[in-house]
C-alpha cells in the first residue's frame, strides 16, 4: 500500500491539506559552507500547517529543526549559511523570492517568533513595552502613545499581573516565566498568521511550562494562529500539536497526526525515542528491580559526515544491507502517515 | 521528630535539619544586605544501596543539599551523620577518609571536567590525590573506562574531542575511581539528549547493581526521577514538603505543590483530550524573602488563613510517607485531583 512520492509534486501532503495550509514548506535545504565541508542542516524538508492548527517538529539536537525555523523566516546567517533549494509558500508567494524590505513586512507581522531562551532574545537595554511597541509601531503604523496602550493590553493578555506597571520593566527585572510571556506578547503584538515557536518552554520549570502551553493554546484558540511548535520533548508534542514531524540529521524521517505517530509509531527512530523516554506512569510502578530503558545506541551522526544510505542505519537494530546502500524514500505507509524507512510496513505490523 | 527514622537498621546517610544560608554582601564595606534561605532545615536518610530521588524546580535548594551533604559548601546547622558518625563538623583533613566514599556526578559535563587534562588523567586524579593504586593506576583507569562504556584508547584524549554524553560517562568514571559508597548525582542527564539520557540512565542503575551504590538523585525531571528512584522527596524554596517511595507518591500525593508537579508533567502519549491540570499561578517565589507561614501559600489552590501564619512541620501523615501540610489537619482528603488522568 506504500505510495511512491513522485519528485516536485506535492503529493506528500494531502492536496486538500495543500489547498488550505496557510505556510509550506517544500523542500528546503539549507546547508552551511564550512572550511570542514558542506553541512547540509536541513536537507529536502516540506511540511505545511493549517490556520488554528499545531505542527510538532520534534529531533535532538543538531537534526535541522531550528534551521528549519529560521530559513521561514530567512534569518539563517549567511554566510555561511545560505538556502539552496525548496520553497517556502506562504500568503500565494514564495517567500524565498521576496526582497529583504519586503520580508521585513512580514517577519513579527504575519510570522513570528519565539525561541528558547527569553533572556538573550530581548534587548537588556529597553523596557520590554518598548520592546513590544516597536513591533506595533513598525507594523501597524500607530502613534507611540496608542502602541504603548496595546503593549499593556497585550501583557495582560498573556497574563502579566499589574501590566501598567510592568511594561516600565527591563528583561532583568522579571522572572523566567514572565520573560517569556513577554517574548509571547510580543510575537502576538500584530496578530500573525504564523507562530513558530522555537523550544518555547525548554528553559522553563514544569508548572511554569504548564502556564505558557496554556497560554498558547488559548490565544490559538481565540486568534486562529497557526504553530510551529519545535521541541524535544515528545510529552510538550503529544499535548500540544495536531500532526508531528519527526526529524533527523537535517531530514523528516515520519509525519503523521499526533493520534496515530503516538499510537503507532512507523520510523525506527521515533519508536526508539519513545522508548527511551522514562514514563511517569510506568516509572513509579516498576518494582525494585527498575526496568531498563530502550536504548539507541550510538550518537547522532555528525552532519559533515554522515554515513551512506540511511543516515540512521548505523544506530538502528532492523537495518540490512538495503539501509546502509541507499536512502528511503519517504512513503505513506498507512493512510496519513509518511515513513522514510525500508522496513516501514513489516515494523507497522509489529506492536511497539 | 525527623522524617529520618527507619526501621532500626543504622542508615548510611542520615541528614538531620540541615541548613544552608547564603548571606548577601552588598557595598564597598561589605554590608550584610539580606539572607539567601537555600536550604532552610532538610531531614531525610539514605540506606545502603538505596536512590533517593530530589525533585523540584530551580532555586528550589535540591543542588545546594547534595553540595552541603558532600561537605563542598559549609552547612550553616544541621547534623550529616555517615555510618553514624556526624561529618558536619569535620575539617578538611578528617574529611578527606569520607571523601573517598562521597562522590559526586555534574550536570555539566562541558564545566566539571578540565579542558587541559586528558580524559586518563582526569579519572585518574582521585588516584593521585589519595596516593592510592600507585603502580596499577593506567590498568585501573582503562577499566573503569571499559566499565562505563568508553574505549580505554580514549585515555589521551581531551575532553572538547568528546560528545556530551561521553563526558558524563567520563565524569561517572571518575566519581567510580575510589570506589565510593554513596554518590550525589545532580542532574547528570539533563544536558543530554534523549537517546543520550537513556544510556546514561541505565549505566547508573547497573553500577548501582554492579557497586552496590546509594544515590541522591537531584533532577528536576519527574519522570526521570521516579524512574531512577526507590524514594522521592520533593522541595520547595528550601524545604522538603514530601517524602515517600516513588508509587505512593504518584498515585497519592499529599501535598498540593506535589500534586500540581505531577500533573504539569506532559505525557508522550496522545489523548483524545486535553488532560486536567493543576496549573499554578504565579513565579516561585525568592528564597531571600520567602512567604511567611507555609512558602507555597501564595500559590497553592487551597491555601487557608492558618497557611499564611503557620508553618507547617514536616510529619508522618502516613507510615512511610511524609508530608507538610496543614490540609492533614483539617481532614481534607486527598489526593485532590487525580495527577494521572
Amino acid at each position: 500500500m506504500s505510495q511512491e512520492v513522485l519528485p516536485g509534486e506535492t503529493a506528500e501532503e494531502p492536496r486538500t491539506a495543500a489547498a488550505t495550509a496557510v505556510l509550506e514548506i517544500d523542500d528546503l535545504r539549507t546547508h552551511f559552507f564550512t572550511r570542514a565541508g558542506v553541512i547540509r542542516a536541513v536537507d529536502g524538508v516540506s511540511c505545511a500547517v493549517r490556520a488554528g492548527e499545531t505542527l510538532g517538529v520534534v529531533g535532538e539536537s543538531g537534526c535541522g529543526k531550528s534551521v528549519t525555523a529560521l530559513s521561514v523566516l530567512r534569518l539563517v546567517a549567511d554566510p555561511p549559511g545560505r538556502i539552496v533549494g525548496g520553497k517556502i509558500r506562504f500568503g500565494g508567494a514564495n517567500l524565498l523570492d521576496l526582497s529583504e524590505s519586503e520580508m521585513e513586512a512580514i517577519r513579527g507581522n504575519d510570522i513570528s517568533m519565539i525561541f528558547q531562551e527569553p533572556m538573550t532574545s530581548l534587548n537588556p537595554l529597553l523596557t520590554v513595552g518598548r520592546q513590544i511597541r516597536e513591533a506595533i509601531t513598525v507594523h501597524q503604523g500607530l502613534s507611540a502613545r496608542a502602541a504603548m496602550d496595546q503593549a499593556v493590553e497585550m501583557l495582560r493578555r498573556v497574563s502579566i499581573p499589574e501590566p501598567e506597571r510592568r511594561v516600565h520593566a527591563y528583561p532583568h527585572q522579571l522572572s523566567g516565566g514572565m520573560r517569556q510571556r513577554v517574548m509571547i506578547a510580543m510575537a502576538l503584538s500584530c496578530n500573525p498568521k504564523v507562530l513558530i515557536a522555537d523550544e518555547p518552554t525548554t528553559a522553563l520549570d514544569v508548572t511554569i511550562q504548564a502556564q505558557i502551553l496554556e497560554l498558547m493554546r488559548e490565544l490559538q484558540e481565540t486568534f486562529g494562529t497557526a504553530i510551529i511548535l519545535i521541541t524535544h520533548d515528545m510529552g510538550v508534542v503529544a499535548e500540544n500539536a495536531d500532526r508531528v514531524v519527526v526529524m533527523y540529521a537535517g531530514r523528516k524521517v515520519e509525519e503523521a497526526g499526533a493520534r496515530t505517530l503516538f499510537e503507532g509509531p512507523g520510523h525506527p527512530y521515533t519508536r526508539g525515542l519513545l522508548d527511551s523516554i522514562p514514563k511517569l506512569d510506568v516509572a513509579a510502578h516498576e518494582d525494585a528491580h527498575r526496568i531498563r530503558l530502550n536504548e539507541i545506541k550510538g550518537m547522532v551522526p555528525s552532519l559533515h559526515n554522515l554515513p551512506d544510505g540511511c543516515t540512521f542505519a548505523p544506530r538502528c537494530e532492523f537495518a540490512t544491507d538495503q539501509c546502509r546502500a541507499a536512502y528511503p524514500p519517504l512513503l505513506q505507509h498507512r493512510p496519513d502517515h509518511l515513513i522514510a524507512c525500508w522496513h516501514a510496513d513489516k515494523l507497522l505490523t509489529k506492536p511497539a | 521528630m525527623t522524617a529520618t527514622e527507619g526501621d532500626g537498621a543504622q542508615p548510611l546517610i542520615e541528614v538531620r535539619d540541615l541548613k544552608k544560608h547564603f548571606p548577601i554582601i552588598k557595598g564597598v564595606f561589605s554590608r550584610p544586605a539580606g539572607t539567601v534561605y537555600a536550604v532552610d532545615g532538610v531531614s531525610f536518610q539514605i540506606d545502603a544501596g538505596e536512590t533517593l530521588g530530589l525533585v523540584g524546580e530551580s532555586g528550589c535548594g535540591k543542588s545546594t543539599v547534595g553540595r552541603t551533604l558532600l561537605k563542598l559548601l559549609e552547612p550553616t546547622s544541621g547534623q550529616i551523620i555517615v555510618r553514624g558518625e556526624d561529618i558536619s563538623g569535620n575539617d578538611h583533613k578528617r574529611m578527606l577518609p569520607y571523601r573517598r566514599q562521597m562522590q559526586m556526578i555534574y550536570q555539566d559535563p562541558y564545566a566539571s571536567l578540565n579542558p587541559r587534562m586528558s580524559a586518563g588523567e582526569i579519572v585518574s586524579e582521585p588516584f593521585v590525590i589519595h596516593r592510592v593504586a600507585t603502580g596499577e593506576r593506567q590498568d585501573r583507569v582503562a577499566a573503569l573506562f571499559e566499565r562505563v562504556g568508553l574505549r580505554p584508547e580514549l585515555m589521551h584524549a581531551y575532553p572538547h574531542e568528546f560528545s556530551g554524553g561521553q563526558r558524563q560517562r567520563i565524569g561517572i568514571a571518575r566519581a567510580l575511581a575510589l570506589s565510593p559508597e554513596f554518590v550525589v548525582a545532580d542532574e547528570p542527564v539533563s544536558a543530554l539528549d534523549v537517546s543520550i539520557q537513556a544510556q546514561i540512565i541505565n549505566l547508573l542503575m547497573d553500577l548501582q547493581d554492579e557497586f552496590k551504590l546509594s544515590y541522591l538523585f537531584v533532577a528536576h525531571d519527574l519522570a526521570v526521577v521516579e524512574h531512577l528512584s526507590h524514594r522521592v522527596a520533593v522541595m520547595y524554596l528550601g524545604r522538603i514538603v514530601e517524602l515517600t517511595d516513588k508509587a505512593t507518591l504518584f498515585d497519592m500525593p499529599l501535598h498540593p505543590y506535589t500534586e500540581a508537579l505531577l500533573s504539569a508533567v506532559p505525557i508522550p502519549k496522545y489523548s483524545a483530550e486535553s488532560r486536567k491540570r493543576v496549573i499554578l499561578r504565579g513565579d516561585v517565589p525568592s528564597p531571600i524573602n520567602p512567604p511567611a507561614g507555609c512558602h507555597f501559600h501564595t500559590r497553592c489552590l487551597y491555601a487557608h488563613a492558618r497557611c499564611r501564619a503557620e508553618t507547617p512541620a514536616l510529619r508522618e501523615v502516613n507510615p512511610g510517607h511524609w508530608a507538610s501540610c496543614h490540609l492533614h489537619d483539617a481532614g481534607v482528603k486527598f489526593p485532590l485531583a487525580s495527577p494521572g488522568g
